[in-house]
């Protein structure tokens, strides 16, 4: 680390900061949702294409629902989403990556060639191809998402792992006659927790949009329970001319949300770049 | 040819051959098929009995075992045929090329506007490390980064209708039969799709060039009287764009991917929103085709960035040919 480095933690600690007590706030303002507001799906016929009034902030849709209402239930549900979908990749991935580095051999081939052929299909491809299966579950979008994310987990701790393999700490241990799961738990797992982090959290960030990409072609979030992404595409566009103000709001908030996100590593993290190989 | 070269292509070859099976895997596991579409999407008729979607399944050939629709399949995509398309009956490939120029011509000019923006906005940014310049580029790429490109779109859409009462002529034409008509109709989605890419590109190669210009020999360089326009774009361009490529050859499967969102908000008759049309109607071979595509075009700007590593920096080449990886 050199001094321009440390020089410039103050500041950047302050962005990560700021990322916190963001994403701090959008998550308790989605968790408290259903308090105090009325039901996302209340249809209220005579109020129709309201803009933006006391009794309702964020304006009405074509059906009189109220969209400050829409927009903090479809947060919700698209943290849900995110955050499952970096918890399931980052285990899986992280598990797959530790042993493809650490067995190495034709494990490692396998697995780096599987890695290889579904890193080259764009995400949205993957997901969409295979979210035509169950259209509109949540579950099936999490599961395509995971499966999309995995492989760039896999090869962050397969990485860290290989540099570490023969590493003095680690042969030590081996000459001592310690296991190779001890190894793995007690010496590699450590040491390789930090970029595992970092790439599992940033997936949060990257799968709220890809989530929101997906429901907004209307491949994604069931209708009766939008997330942030269907807020966007079908109807709304359909409506963009004549009430513009239902467009603004959702996507201010995946803004934000993602934005929280990236402030957050951008301040405590250096993302590691996976090698090339 | 070098051994290097060599081995590079074979695993190419390897990761299409197994793009081609996940591609076949991941469509041919959906329930429903063609023929329960084309039922459900033409309710006046009544749903077909159990006998007619037998029969019709029996004419696309999707009753056989899927070893072997996947070994037709293979077979014929060897042989450069990729079938007819279920719904239309006419082939994939004629279906196809129109679509292909329109997200070819969007793909390279969002490239080109991310390679170009990318280097220069990070190298300057870099040079003037801390000052404004640096502190605004900064902020507007991670901001960049965390904005949906689609709902950029949107709100461009209704800016410019309500403001300047514009809005992106309807019915596409190519860039030989107009010109004109044609840039208003792929510059914009370019753009849009270009910004998420140009920002990733703009901070990777910020961080990379801030690395090199702490190095001794752009110290000698400047000592030696260059122009600091001199230092950054030959000294500095060529050691930080190293760093950089990886981000660029995610990026670039990312912009094949942003497409097929950016097709359907601009209504671009692009290979995209064919996907998203023959996903609607379970149109197998086309989705295979446009799937497989995608991956062949991921593939290939690996192999050339990869390649291009070796180009750019003589020593990882020197490097690859003393361990004979």
């Amino acid at each position: 680390m050199n001094a321009r480095v440390i020089l410039n933690l103050p500041r950047r600690r302050r962005i990560g900061v700021t990322g916190i007590v963001l994403i701090s706030l959008l998550v308790v303002m989605a968790g408290l949702a259903p308090l105090g507001l009325t039901s996302p799906l209340d249809q209220d016929l005579e109020s129709r294409f309201v803009k933006a009034s006391f009794d309702h902030p964020f304006g009405t849709d074509q059906f009189g629902r109220d969209q400050l209402s829409r927009v903090v239930h479809a947060s919700r549900q698209s943290l849900i989403v995110a955050s499952l979908v970096a918890v399931i990749s980052g285990l899986g991935g992280g598990v797959l990556g530790i042993a493809s580095g650490y067995v190495g051999g034709k494990f490692d081939l396998l697995v780096q060639r599987i890695v290889d052929a579904l890193i080259a299909l764009p995400l949205v491809v993957l997901a969409l191809v295979a979210v035509t299966a169950y259209p509109n579950s949540r579950l099936a979008i999490v599961i395509v998402l995971s499966i999309g994310f995995a492989p760039i987990v896999v090869r962050v701790t397969r990485a860290s792992v290989l540099s570490m393999r023969t590493a003095p700490f680690v042969e030590a241990a081996r000459a001592l006659g310690t296991t190779d799961l001890q190894i793995v738990v007690r010496h590699i797992v450590p040491n390789v927790m930090g970029p595992w982090l970092i790439v599992a959290g940033t997936q949060v960030g990257v799968s709220i949009l890809a989530e929101s990409s997906l429901s907004f072609l209307g491949f994604g979030a069931p209708i009766s329970d939008p997330s942030l992404g269907s807020l966007l595409g079908g109807e709304a566009q359909t409506f963009l001319h004549r009430a513009p103000w239902l467009i603004i709001w959702p996507g201010i908030t995946i803004s934000l949300l993602v934005l929280s996100i990236n402030l957050l590593f951008e301040g405590f993290a250096t993302v590691p770049r996976p090698r090339h190989h | 040819m070098n051994p290097y070269l060599l081995k590079r292509l074979a695993l190419s070859a390897v990761t299409l051959w197994l793009v081609t099976v996940v591609v076949f895997t991941l469509v041919r596991v959906l329930p429903g098929d063609a023929v329960v579409a084309a039922s459900a999407q033409s309710p006046g008729e009544g749903a077909l009995t159990r006998t007619e979607i037998d029969a019709g399944r029996a004419v696309l050939g999707l009753d056989r075992p899927l070893i072997v629709q996947y070994g037709e399949w293979f077979w014929e995509l060897i042989t450069l045929d990729a079938g007819d398309s279920f719904v239309t009956g006419s082939s994939v490939w004629s279906e196809m090329r129109p679509r292909l120029s329109v997200t070819l011509e969007l793909a390279l000019v969002a490239l080109l506007i991310t390679v170009v923006g990318g280097t220069t906005f990070g190298i300057l940014s870099a040079s003037m490390e801390g000052r404004k310049f640096d502190v605004v580029v900064r902020s507007v790429s991670l901001l960049a980064a965390s904005i949906p490109q689609f709902w950029i779109a949107l709100l461009l859409v209704v800016v410019m209708a309500s403001w300047w009462g514009y809005f992106i002529p309807v019915e596409y034409r190519s860039i030989w039969d107009d010109p004109a008509r044609n840039a208003q109709q792929i510059l914009i989605p370019a753009m849009i799709l270009a910004i998420r890419p140009l920002a990733l590109l703009t901070r990777v190669m910020r961080s990379s060039s801030i690395e090199v210009l702490g190095n001794d020999y752009i110290r000698a360089a400047r000592a030696r009287g260059l122009l600091n326009r001199d230092v950054l774009f030959r000294h500095v361009l060529k050691n930080a764009l190293i760093p950089s490529l990886t981000v660029l050859a995610a990026q670039s499967v990312f912009l094949l991917g942003g497409a097929v969102v950016i097709e359907s908000v601009f209504n671009l008759p692009g290979v995209g929103r064919g996907l998203v049309q023959a996903i609607s109607f379970r149109d197998y071979p086309i989705i295979q085709f446009i799937t497989l595509l995608m991956g062949l075009g991921a593939v290939c700007i690996n192999l050339c960035i990869d390649l291009l590593y070796g180009a750019i920096d003589p020593r990882i080449k020197l490097a690859r040919s003393d361990n004979g990886s």
